[in-house]
């Protein structure tokens, strides 16, 4: 079980889950615990000889109820690939359990954020290479979350809405223009080639979305992941993480004189890499001050990931 | 897609429990053996899984 302790320096929470010390660390394949189970051979988690996606409670759970949640989204029973190289419609299909997982913890008392990314490459610290996705039901709401929830109140609205109409305006940093959904190098990316899919309609969360909205959503996110796999020709290692509405009652409602809840549904990449071979590392200013210093203009990394998008695709 | 109890289960099979249907998916639960959740999802195309009632998703609070 893990322990929350308060920082009351920074006014955050952090996490002990001791337990996580043990956790499989990069099995040789033969004993990749997120493959389907073999006849005759050891139980992997998922005891079957074949499945499509699979979600279930992490062995090692950072929060578990009644102290949130832990889940691992496995995309495929195929051990190699990535999101980037699933079908089409498997990437959709990914998509409708997303949905499922917000709707089902978000509806728990002691999920007050549910948090869905993926950690790729072991740049980002990845334990495990079967292509997987974790989900996080944290039981209060973290600092970015809390974050953007101030930024609402600092842009008087949506905040999401707002930048994506100015970058829209701008237009210098546009990915992926589409009719639904939106990507974009942000005008204050910290990450050299961080990229953010925004769907273009007010969306708080995936409950919100029209299928044809799930379905483009789907499609522009493996686009921008082939893209960064042909940026420098190499497998690309990413934190991907959607972000939604907080699903705690008094955070998540719509402020006052909104209409709609709080949230506007969108993702959001966090690269490592700067160069081909070159890691951004989190040193002095980051850690110490809390501010980014980037070596590269977000205008410049959207010219040569649109370039990347538009080979790979 | 009937499934043998626990008690009788050999590895690379598992207990059954509820299907529902999500969107285009059929959700299939399933009790691990260490009593942890699994859930099965993948595209409902067979006109059996199709004919089933796909149950409300349930808002946040």
């Amino acid at each position: 079980v893990s322990e929350l302790r308060f920082d009351e320096l920074r006014g955050e929470q952090v996490v002990y889950a001791i337990h996580r010390q043990d956790r499989t660390f990069l099995p040789d394949r033969e004993h990749c615990p997120l493959d389907p189970t073999k006849p005759g051979g050891p139980e992997t988690e998922i005891p079957f000889p074949s499945f499509e996606i699979a979600v279930f409670d992490n062995r090692f759970p950072a929060f578990q109820a009644p102290g949130g949640a832990a889940e691992v989204v496995v995309y495929t029973d195929q051990h190699d690939g990535s999101f980037g190289a699933l079908s089409p419609r498997r990437a959709e299909d990914l998509m409708w359990v997303w949905r499922h997982r917000y709707a089902e913890l978000g509806a728990r008392e002691d999920v007050d954020y549910v948090m869905i990314f993926e950690n790729r490459g072991v740049e980002v610290g990845v334990t495990l290479h079967h292509p997987h996705g974790q989900i996080y039901g944290f039981p209060f709401l973290p600092p970015v979350p809390a974050a953007e929830c101030a930024a609402d109140e600092r842009l008087r609205g949506c905040a999401p809405c707002e930048l994506l109409r100015r970058e829209l305006a701008d237009g210098e940093r546009l990915l992926i223009d589409g009719e639904d959904v939106v990507a974009y190098v942000p005008h204050a990316a910290r990450w050299a080639y961080e990229a953010h899919i925004v769907m273009r309609a007010h969306r708080p969360s995936l409950l919100e979305c029209e299928p044809r909205e799930l379905r483009a959503l789907a499609e522009t996110l493996q686009s921008l992941a082939r893209g960064y796999d042909a940026l420098f020709e190499r497998p690309f290692p990413y934190v991907m993480v959607v972000h939604q509405a907080p699903t705690a009652g008094d955070v998540g409602a719509a402020p006052p004189g909104a209409a709609e809840r709080r949230g506007h549904l969108h993702v959001e990449f966090y690269p490592p890499l700067r160069t081909a071979e070159k890691l951004k590392f989190l040193a002095g200013s980051e850690q110490g001050a809390g501010t980014f210093i980037s070596d590269t203009l977000p205008e410049e990394t959207a010219v040569a990931l649109r370039d990347a998008i538009a080979r790979a695709s | 897609m009937a499934r043998k109890p626990a008690a009788s289960r050999t590895p690379g099979e598992a207990e059954s429990a509820v299907r529902e249907r999500v969107g285009p998916l059929a959700v299939e639960r399933v009790a691990k053996a260490d009593g942890r959740a699994l859930i099965l999802y993948s595209r409902a195309e067979s006109p059996a899984r199709a004919e089933q009632p796909e149950r409300e998703e349930r808002e946040p609070r």
